[in-house]
């Protein structure tokens, strides 16, 4: 198994333990109907990004280019390339289906609380990242690892 | 685009060299996983690495490299 193929591995674990936390806080309780009062769930949620952001800081460490051995080539390269062009497509069609739900769900009142919108940006980081570590680790493993 | 690239990189190696793929990977420069996948072709190099490989391995990059052209043309 490559060092990227590993490195794809860790990020799309370590941004499934992000989402899979901040959904549970998310959707818990009244967390949407109190989001803008309920400070302590505010910053549990930055704090679990910042986490994230920072498992990913620490990973792209381990995982660096390093001066001895070759670690990632243009195979790799072209891999991250087809990952990120498939990992668009479904984050902006993830964006799409929850836009149109939240409207689906709120014409009638014609207010989305906005707790929504919290959680739809929050949320997309978390897809964005999964998808394209997804599609890395699919490519890797259909172009002999 | 026609045709298809064919590649002798695995008989090369193993017929006119001794090197393993961890040894071709590190004279050409890039990952054993690329060697691996160049080997069961399922990857293309670039025109860039398909010259490091010829030169690894001590041959013409035509002896390693063909073009395979579709049947229906």
């Amino acid at each position: 198994m490559s060092m990227q193929m590993k490195h794809s591995i860790m990020h799309l674990i370590l941004w499934s333990l992000v989402f899979i936390f901040f959904l549970s806080i998310f959707l818990t309780g009244d967390t949407l109907e109190t989001w803008g009062d309920n400070r302590t769930k505010t910053l549990v949620v930055a704090a679990l990004f910042i986490a994230g952001f920072g498992g990913d800081a620490v990973l792209n460490f381990v995982f660096r280019k390093r001066k001895d051995k070759v670690t990632r080539d243009e195979r790799d390269d072209f891999i991250q390339k087809q990952a990120l062009s498939a990992g668009f497509i479904v984050t902006i069609l993830y964006v799409f289906l929850v836009a149109i739900s939240l409207y689906t769900r709120y014409e009638t009142s014609g207010m989305v609380p906005a707790a929504w919108l919290w959680f739809l940006a929050y949320s997309l980081v978390c897809v964005a990242n999964m998808a394209v570590t997804a599609f890395s680790v699919f490519y890797y493993r259909k172009g002999g690892m | 685009m026609a045709g298809r690239l064919k590649n002798h990189v695995r008989q090369v190696r193993r017929g006119m060299t001794d090197l393993t793929q961890a040894q071709l990977a590190e004279k050409a420069g890039c990952t054993r996983q690329t060697i691996l996948a160049l080997e069961q072709e399922k990857y293309n190099p670039s025109l860039i690495l398909a010259i490091k490989i010829a030169k690894a391995l001590d041959v013409p990059l035509d002896q390693l490299f063909e073009l395979e052209e579709d049947q229906d043309r």
